[in-house]
């Protein structure tokens, strides 16, 4: 037998979850790790990484501690990226499998409405939405998650329309079980790795998406994130970027971790790149 | 035969095309409609009045007091006149600023996505070719971490690099203010201003065409031509550059095609970084005016310029392969 980490997949699997096991520690201790708030100014301002005991990652140019910035937005931004995206992966999986399932003038309109907002730049729309709204975490994840349903559409569309045609699911038929119910036990359970794959990209872009509106200053003022730390260090980049490094490597390590877990699950649960 | 159905997909796709723009204004009419405040308001507030009589008198000038489907009409009439309305904080009309910067937009556009077709064409058949190698992985991971980095920080970390640490390239802006050029001088300098910008937007369209060509060109490996090409006694590099990479470029178009819109939005990022003076950097501006016309006809715009571009490319795929139909 080989060991675990040399099969194809498994790798993938075990860093990505040890990544994300990380963070999710990270979020869930933030109070305990960093009792104060994370805005409050608690030192001199621009301390270097390092050089403050106390300190590890140094202070913003308020003196704000970049440790516990970082601690504490690990809580929202893996808040915000699982609901966007769990929001968009139920909606996306219920227009997807309608479409899918009932084809002719049902999946016309509802693809129709699909590409409508597949033709809309993504992130523009995203940016008008919440600039329209106002900045809430709220509205953030309704923008992202508005944004990032099509394509859980299309691919739940895409395995609807294949499993419908099975032979299990045309037994199912002929012994008269209502349609809500073949969907529902039948063919969603198989089409269930592709969704659950898609959706721990999903996750990702969400958490990048959300950092990049807080980022452009459309994040909720009240709380910090990353992408609102990167925003706010931009002034002082030429004398302290590692105010801007620093939550940066955060966001690509968790996006890392995501996609890694995704192309994890795809080897594993795809029957098509499962190991024999 | 075969011209008469590609025509009439063509018209089919055309047919499409003007639906679904036609949902676009009515999604930004909808839009525009739950934004607090009108266009009335807003000009009674550019204005510096808010003398209720002269707001109505607006209201009665623009069809705001006709109702909700009459509005739609009106709206829809202007658009398709070219009258996306006036932005008091620039003076100008609306569609006139925003052509005015689709330049430096489309400039950004076709660095970037040059860029990022041509090494992930280049990196994807290396990792088919040598599929398993040490170089396959290390491509694989390159592209990982590309993917899973946000665009605006990799371009705030280029600026420390090459412009604040080693100062090799400028770090925002198109132009050198300070010694402007004319004739190839300008060139010169508008291509050191895009070095950077155009770098960012690519990394992360690099990784999927990088991942896309890797996998199309693989599958093509097990066509029956390949063995075919194979069994003629051509050299590897003439079966791959000749016969596997030509077959797996389709998809690599229809992906270029669906992320137009995705490389447009990470331009409101891109050109915000680096100061680039685009229609993204126009859209991050209007959204701290509250120009909320601007912002949504910059939307509405970006969709149609994506809907056109998307039957460019349908077009494309005709004249390389007459038979295709709709997928």
């Amino acid at each position: 037998m080989r060991p675990i980490l040399s099969r194809p997949g498994h790798g993938a699997l075990a860093v990505g979850g040890a990544i994300l096991l990380v963070l999710a520690a990270m979020a869930a201790l933030a109070d305990v790790l960093f009792p104060e708030d994370p805005l409050a100014m608690v030192a001199r301002p621009l301390l270097w990484p390092g050089t403050a005991p106390g300190y590890p990652l140094g202070t913003d140019s308020l003196g704000r501690d970049i440790a516990a910035g970082i601690v504490h937005g690990a809580r929202v931004s893996l808040g915000i990226g699982f609901v966007a995206a769990t929001a968009a992966v139920l909606f996306g999986t219920l227009v997807g499998a309608l479409a899918g399932f009932h084809h002719g003038r049902v999946d016309d309109v509802l693809m129709r409405f699909c590409e409508l907002f597949q033709a809309i730049p993504q992130f523009m729309l995203a940016v008008v939405l919440v600039a329209i709204f106002q900045p809430s975490i709220l509205m953030i994840v309704v923008a992202v998650a508005t944004v990032s349903w099509p394509a859980v559409a299309r691919l739940v569309r895409a395995e609807f329309i294949v499993l419908r045609e099975r032979d299990f699911v045309l037994g199912c038929r002929a012994v008269g079980m209502p349609e809500w119910r073949i969907m529902l036990t039948q063919i969603l359970p198989n089409a269930a790795p592709t969704i659950i794959v898609s959706a721990s990209i999903l996750v990702a872009t969400a958490i990048l998406m959300e950092a990049a509106l807080s980022f452009l200053g459309l994040g909720d003022p009240n709380v910090l994130t990353w992408g609102m730390m990167i925003g706010m260090g931009r002034d002082q980049i030429r004398v302290a970027w590692y105010i801007v490094a620093i939550p940066g490597v955060a966001l690509a390590v968790t996006a890392l971790g995501l996609n890694l877990l995704g192309d994890g699950l795809n080897t594993l649960l795809n029957p098509r790149t499962r190991p024999r | 035969m075969a011209g008469e159905r590609a025509g009439r997909f063509l018209l089919r796709r055309l047919a499409h095309a003007i639906v679904l723009l036609v949902c676009i204004v009515v999604l930004d009419f909808i839009l525009l409609h739950m934004a607090p405040g009108d266009a009335a308001d807003a000009m009674a507030g550019e204005a510096g009045t808010a003398d209720a009589g002269y707001v109505a008198q607006l209201r009665t000038r623009f069809g705001l007091d006709q109702p909700l489907p009459v509005q739609l009409g009106l709206y829809m009439w202007r658009l398709v006149q070219g009258d996306f309305g006036f932005s008091f904080h620039y003076g100008e009309p609306v569609l006139t600023l925003i052509l005015e910067r689709l330049p430096a937009t489309l400039l950004l556009m076709l660095a970037s996505i040059g860029m990022a077709v041509a090494a992930g064409i280049v990196l994807g058949a290396l990792s088919a070719r040598f599929a398993g190698s040490v170089l396959d992985r290390a491509i694989g991971m390159v592209t990982l971490l590309f993917y899973a980095t946000p665009l605006f920080w990799l371009g705030l970390m280029l600026i420390v690099v090459f412009a604040v640490r080693l100062g090799w390239l400028p770090a925002g802006g198109m132009t050198d203010a300070a010694a402007p050029g004319t004739g190839l001088r300008h060139v010169v300098d508008v291509a050191r201003h895009l070095v950077l910008p155009a770098l960012t937007q690519a990394a992360f369209f690099l990784a999927i065409y990088t991942r896309l060509v890797r996998a199309s060109m693989i599958e093509v490996y097990h066509a029956d031509f390949v063995r075919t090409a194979r069994a003629k006694g051509l050299g590897e590099t003439r079966v791959a550059f000749r016969h596997v990479l030509r077959n797996a470029l389709m998809p690599l178009i229809t992906m270029v095609g669906l992320n137009l819109g995705s490389v447009l939005g990470g331009a409101v990022l891109t050109e915000t970084v680096f100061s680039w003076p685009g229609i993204g950097r126009l859209m991050f501006d209007a959204v701290f005016q509250r120009d909320i016309n601007l912002l949504l006809s910059i939307l509405v715009l970006s969709s149609v310029f994506v809907v056109l571009a998307n039957l460019a490319v349908d077009l494309l795929y005709v004249l390389v392969d007459p038979t295709t139909e709709p997928a």
